[in-house]
């Protein structure tokens, strides 16, 4: 077998508390500071402790960033993660399993979903063996794959008395041990786990300690099973670029704090949720360029989603950079607060993430079912500013533009994410932030105020053929204004004239046309590929990483494309995007959802109508490998018109 | 600087229902008809019930935008900003005539052709036996000798018809200023009778003898009634000078058979009759007469209609009453005792008496009192000048040319922050207004100061959100009890839990005034308000204990009667660190009428002398003590707990007032942002320098991407 070199797909799973989580975040922090890129994608239950979760890192000697359907390794404690994902490790993967299990039958696996028992029951029985897992290695290690017992258990006793310290206490090291093994068996230095080890549990020395002690029984234990010829092997690759290791949530978080945000309020809500407790966590930062040495940004945590977005509006209306994050059923709630934001022209940002549903749906799933709602949300016309981002970089930039066109043009902007980008880590060199500038639009002081002022009071809706009025933060010194959801004139007072009706609705709207032709087009669409192909992709959001991988196995085999990928969501970038689709034979429209919102947009719009509709709707990303699978399928005129993909567990 | 509260109120607005109708707007007080901004506080004015009330407050403002003018078929119009309502009926039935009416207040910019305009009629009747007649002057000796008194009699009005048509005050010139000499009167010289009638009338009621001179040469026949009391007695009763003639407050009061002969008495003087069709008419050029008479002929149930001809020349401005038609020529004839002719029976009547047509109506009692006339036209016109109105006691309306007007309890409270805030002397761009929706809800454009009317129920996360962006803001929110504990009632809760310091005003009426009286959640179980079709079927919030629970620090409530008294809690709560709850009884007169400012008053129960005794007493007049320091144990402040539940569930007799809860002792939480933060004071949200001078980011996040660091 040939072997791989720094091309690793590594899957951990357990049940949900059982620290899948910081074992996946210790290799891959391992694996990233040996100079490997890393991606890494979560999945787990709406649940607190129990269920099945797991953890897929891809490593590579380029960045990646999407998950992949094959797994060359996979890493378990528990029987039900070898049941559920040993079929899709490759020939000549390994499977690490805990020898104490392999008489587990299937029926004994607590809170399995009842499809996925019967499936794997069938599929045993197909076999012709019994139902316990070792019956499920023996088939895997027919087809190729090598199961590698690492007894738990034994080596935490040991553990115990090398180190003095009781077995209880040690429980958790079964993780370290299970990283320390992978590394072992792809021939990873140990001590680029023990530096994970040490950032991990910085200043807690003896936890550092007892850890490294637990990767050097493991690696131990792994060179005594004749292991060495591991199809996959990971090398180091020295670099001096600075890089950095993290989550969706954090991207966005980071993007807030030096986009200004000074005020962020949230409901608690999956997968949104972290962003806020990350900036909450983080609250307190330093400062350049001013008098000041520190600034903060105040999380406000609310009592329900409708409070969230109107706080956050309070607050822009005295001049704060203020926004919220939540998800799906949480955006349902704002909704009204988001027509206030429209009609009042208070500049606000919404992170939305989206995820499985509709209603509470698959609250930890992810999905690109909101790109409509988001655009339409509320109840008659009202301007908003609907953008999505591709990875982690974008939804960092993106956060900062965010900010920057709800002071410029006065309207909420929503900020488009979804689980699959949440959820999902990455390692990036550290963003280049220098370039970066701020624009508060015509946010006025008080010395600008004076000559607009008409005795202490100001015109806050003043008619501006961009649509644009000058705007003054509550508290300022005459500049005295009143707003109102009820419709109002140039003053902010309430009006039923059918005549400022229809010149207040039109200065609203207009500021979408102002816009349009303000943002420049590649802040619109990002073009990937060849320019020239007849093939042509369309998405948004998240299935970004997926398609550009895709992109690169398709080109190998002499299938060249061009992606479009929209990040203007809303207005709708129609000139730029018909002018892309003008030479395209054939379109394809590849989402995360049920029934392709882009694709319908992009007919509603441009006319053009896609050929082929890449959807997938289980509440897990797409991968590369579907990706790949559902485009070759498509160019060799093999695929029905909806290609519906379904993996995942 | 010291502030005037009209420095807190808004110059320019829409919809401002306080700045109502135009200057020089007739309204009915008690005895005359007065330009509104004539009207001090204290008069009388006529109400919807038919009586007269006394007028509390007189408000002017300026307005600039829309005036709606309103004209009913025939009785003028009246000019109103477009929010302001007016007493409406519309048939339950559009296409059927005449069937049921339903009364509605509705905005003076929503009135429409079809609609009635409702009008009361004068309905207390109070006789009077005798009046007495004014005392001798201290030099008057030569005088002839009055009674004391004279009889309020048939031909006492009748007399007065005389006068008010046809008489005048002698002035004796030769004596310096002039003096009152002799009451005159001037008749054709065919009405012999007349004169007859009243030379008799004379002689019978005062004893005097009136001189009669026929003056062929101009067919008149003047008659001279030789008393200077007489006539200072006709002066002071019935007003001199043909523009000012009035008839005497008492008189308006009289029963219908006296008033009867009044008409007579005019009709006989000035009026005059059609000899072949069903139409009479009387002139004058009193605007005070023309409505008082106007009032005397609805409560004979005859629907005059008014015709105002514009002076020109040497004419002054006069106004012609008409009485026509099928329906009411009939009833003016049997009064004035005209013979009966064959005339066409002349046109159906356009104007309804509702007793006619409200027989299927239960509350007859209350709509018998109306006459419905029909709207002729509506139409509005750019304004930008002074309108006035006025706060009237009990009924909160008062009565124009031509229809009923609203008066809202709401500005009581309005008045009450804008006078809190100039006593406290914020500047006006430090304070922000907060309010939610309903009719409380348009306080925000009223003040002069950062105003936002947000969204229903959602008051305090808007307010809650500014007051932590900028600490240094003076937060209010206001909104009514089914925006705060309706669709608002987790907010409500959950900013109790926070203790942000900011304070709210709560007005509490039980009903959604807005949407037309609905029970809110502060309505008690079982009570019916007018609107409901079914008794409250759910217990009503107690928003003190309410509140106590959630963990308001200030909670108080406060009465939208008692200004002096509101005043001084919205100023405490604002001087208060922490959220500050105020609960404002404040009955609405448009759909709660069952917790009527008569009710809080006491004017149900009577004590022996009379008085009422009200229901709404003040707790810091019974010695209450709120206060919680810090420091105080725990069995301290349970005692205190428990005084506040006790009075917080007093209701029905007694309805405490005043302040339930000061608890100093609890942290706001701007204070525990600033432990976290300890910049937090100085370098609030709101104040973030956002970027430097070349617009590059002032935060500095590389700590951060050191924390993410792999390589």
């Amino acid at each position: 077998m040939k072997t791989k070199i720094n091309h690793l797909n590594w899957l951990i799973g357990g049940a949900q508390g059982s620290g899948v989580d910081s074992a996946a975040n210790m290799f891959a922090r391992a694996c990233a500071s040996g100079g490997l890129h890393v991606y890494g994608q979560r999945e787990y239950y709406s649940n607190i402790m129990g269920e099945h979760s797991y953890y897929q890192v891809r490593v590579a000697d380029h960045p990646l960033g999407a998950s992949s359907d094959r797994v060359d390794l996979l890493v378990t404690f528990d029987a039900e993660t070898v049941f559920l994902h040993a079929l899709d490790v490759v020939s000549g993967g390994g499977i690490i399993y805990d020898p104490k299990l392999l008489e587990t039958p299937l029926e004994r696996i607590p809170a399995m979903e009842n499809r996925v028992r019967a499936d794997i029951q069938s599929f045993l029985t197909e076999q012709g063996v019994g139902q316990t897992m070792g019956d499920l290695l023996a088939i895997v290690s027919k087809q190729g794959v090598r199961p590698f017992a690492v007894p738990y258990d034994d080596l935490i006793g040991k553990l115990s008395k090398r180190l003095g310290e009781p077995v209880s206490k040690l429980k958790r090291t079964a993780n370290t041990m299970a990283v320390a093994a992978s590394c072992a068996l792809v021939g990873y230095g140990v001590e680029w786990l023990e530096r994970a080890l040490a950032s991990i549990f910085k200043g807690k020395k003896k936890v550092v300690d007892m850890n490294v002690q637990a990767c050097e029984m493991a690696y131990e234990h792994i060179a005594r099973s004749s292991a060495e010829d591991f199809f996959c092997k990971l090398h180091p690759i020295p670099t001096k670029e600075k890089r950095i290791y993290l989550t969706g949530n954090q991207a966005v978080a980071l993007g807030k704090m030096i986009s200004g945000c000074s005020f962020q309020t949230y409901y608690p809500i999956s997968p949104a949720t972290d962003e806020s407790t990350y900036l909450e966590a983080h609250e307190i930062f330093s400062l350049s360029g001013g008098e000041k040495t520190q600034g903060a940004i105040l999380v406000v945590q609310c009592e329900d989603e409708i409070s969230a977005i109107n706080m956050a509006s309070g607050a822009a209306l005295t001049g704060a950079r203020a926004a919220t994050a939540t998800s799906g059923p949480g955006f349902s709630l704002m909704v009204e607060g988001l027509g206030f934001a429209a009609m009042d022209e208070v500049p606000l940002v919404v992170t939305l993430y989206q995820r499985g549903s509709p209603s509470t749906g698959l609250p930890t799933r992810s999905e690109q079912g909101d790109l409509r709602f988001a655009i339409h949300a509320g109840h008659g016309e009202a301007p908003r500013i609907v953008i999505a981002s591709g990875d982690l970089e974008e939804a960092f930039f993106d956060t900062i533009r965010a900010f920057n066109w709800a002071e410029k043009y006065q309207l909420p902007v929503i900020h488009l994410l979804d689980k699959a980008i949440a959820s999902s880590s990455q390692t990036y060199p550290v963003f280049d932030t220098r370039s970066l500038r701020l624009d508060r639009g015509r946010l006025l002081g008080e010395e600008e105020i004076a000559s607009l002022s008409e005795n202490g009071s100001f015109k806050t809706f003043q008619f501006a053929e961009t649509g644009i009025s000058p705007r003054v933060a509550i508290g300022t010194r005459g500049g005295i204004n009143w707003r109102t959801s009820d419709e109002h004139d140039e003053w902010g007072h309430i009006t039923e004239d059918p005549v400022t009706r229809v010149k207040m609705m039109d200065k609203r709207m207009i500021k979408l046309e102002t816009l349009g032709q303000e943002i420049p087009a590649d802040e619109k669409l990002n073009l990937f590929g060849d320019p020239k192909a007849k093939t042509v992709v369309i998405s948004w959001g998240s299935t970004k990483g997926a398609i550009l991988e895709a992109m690169e196995l398709l080109k190998t085999e002499d299938i060249s494309l061009k992606f479009i990928q929209a990040r203007l969501l809303w207005p709708f970038p129609t000139e730029e995007m018909r002018r892309h689709l003008s030479l395209a034979k054939q379109l394809i429209a590849i989402e995360n959802n049920f029934s392709g919102q882009l694709a319908g947009l992009v007919r509603q719009y441009t006319g053009i109508a896609a050929d082929h509709l890449v959807v997938k709707y289980n509440g897990r990303p797409m991968s590369v490998d579907e990706i790949y699978g559902a485009v070759k399928q498509i160019v060799s005129q093999q695929a029905p018109e909806k290609v519906v993909l379904t993996h995942g567990a | 600087m010291a502030r005037k509260v009209q420095d807190y109120k808004t110059d320019v607005h829409n919809n401002w229902c306080p700045g109502c109708v135009l200057p020089e707007t007739p309204i009915h007080t008690n005895p005359n008809l007065k330009p509104i901004e004539q009207i001090r506080v204290g008069d009388h004015v006529l109400g919807l019930d038919g009586h007269y009330h006394r007028v509390t407050e007189v408000y002017r403002h300026r307005h600039l935008g829309k005036m709606y003018r309103v004209k009913a078929k025939c009785f003028g119009e009246t000019v109103l900003t477009p929010e302001h309502p007016v007493l409406i009926a519309r048939r339950l039935h559009p296409k059927r005539h005449n069937e049921r009416f339903e009364l509605i207040w509705e905005r003076a910019d929503r009135i429409r052709k079809r609609d009635y305009v409702a009008y009361p009629i004068p309905s207390e009747i109070v006789d009077v036996e005798r009046l007495p007649l004014p005392k001798k002057l201290p030099m008057d000796r030569r005088s002839t000798p009055l009674p004391e008194e004279v009889e309020v009699s048939a031909e006492l009005l009748r007399l007065t018809g005389y006068y008010l048509a046809e008489g005048w005050i002698d002035t004796r010139s030769a004596v310096k200023g002039g003096i009152d000499a002799a009451v005159c009167f001037s008749f054709h010289i065919e009405e012999r009778e007349y004169v007859e009638d009243l030379k008799e009338i004379i002689h019978r009621l005062f004893g005097l003898e009136a001189i009669v001179k026929e003056k062929p040469e101009s067919h008149q026949v003047s008659i001279y009634v030789n008393s200077s009391r007489l006539a200072r007695a006709f002066r002071e009763w019935f007003g001199s000078g043909a523009a000012n003639k009035r008839i005497p407050y008492f008189m308006m009061l009289l029963p219908l058979q006296k008033q009867w002969e009044l008409l007579v008495g005019l009709w006989r003087g000035d009026g005059w009759v059609d000899s072949t069709r069903p139409r009479a008419h009387y002139k004058t050029i009193s605007k005070t007469l023309c409505e008082q008479m106007k009032l005397l002929l609805l409560r004979q149930g005859i629907a005059p209609s008014i015709h105002t001809s514009k002076s020109s020349g040497i004419h002054q401005t006069s106004y012609a009453i008409y009485v026509m038609g099928k329906r009411d020529f009939p009833r003016l004839a049997e009064i004035l005792g005209l013979p009966r002719r064959t005339l066409p029976s002349g046109k159906p009547p356009s104007t309804v008496f509702v007793k006619e047509c409200l027989r299927d109506v239960t509350d007859a009692d209350q709509l018998h009192r109306f006459v419905m006339v029909p709207v002729a036209q509506v139409d509005s016109f750019e304004y930008d000048g002074e309108v006035w109105n006025l706060e009237v006691e009990d009924v909160q309306c008062y009565v124009s040319g031509n229809a009923i007007l609203h008066n809202c309890g709401d500005f009581g409270i309005l008045n009450s922050i804008q006078m809190t805030l100039s006593q406290m002397e914020l500047e006006p761009h430090r304070v922000a207004l907060f309010s939610g929706i309903g009719c409380s809800a348009k306080t925000a454009h009223y003040v002069k100061v950062y105003g936002t009317h947000t969204l229903h129920g959602r008051v305090l996360p808007f307010a809650i959100g500014a007051k932590l962006a900028n600490p240094e803001l003076t937060v209010i929110a206001v909104g009514g009890d089914g925006d705060g504990l309706g669709i608002g009632a987790g907010h409500f809760v959950n900013a109790g839990r926070r203790n942000v310091d900011l304070t709210y005003v709560l007005y509490n009426n039980g009903v959604y005034g807005l949407t037309k009286g609905q029970a809110s959640p502060t309505l008690k179980l079982g009570v019916q308000t007018k609107s409901l079709p079914q008794p409250n079927v759910n217990q009503g919030i107690n928003p003190l204990l309410l509140a106590l629970s959630a963990g308001y620090t200030f909670i108080a409530r406060g009465y939208a009667f008692d200004i002096p008294h509101l005043i001084r809690l919205i100023q405490q709560g604002i001087e208060h660190k922490g959220s500050a709850f105020i609960d404002v009884l404040q009955p609405c007169p448009t759909y709660n009428d069952i917790n009527t400012k008569d009710w809080y008053g006491g004017l149900d129960r009577l004590n022996e002398q009379g008085k009422p005794i009200p229901r709404v007493y003040k707790l810091e007049e019974q010695g209450f003590n709120p206060v919680v320091r810090p420091g105080m144990s725990d069995e301290q402040i349970q005692d205190k707990l428990a005084g506040v539940v006790e009075r917080a569930l007093e209701w029905g007799d007694r309805i405490p007032i005043g302040i339930f809860w000061k608890n100093e002792a609890t942290s706001t939480y701007e204070e525990r942002i600033s432990q976290r933060i300890p910049f937090y004071r100085e370098a609030p949200p709101a104040k973030r320098m956002v970027h430097d001078g070349s617009h590059r980011p002032t935060a500095d996040v590389t700590a951060f991407f050191e924390e993410l660091r792999v390589t």
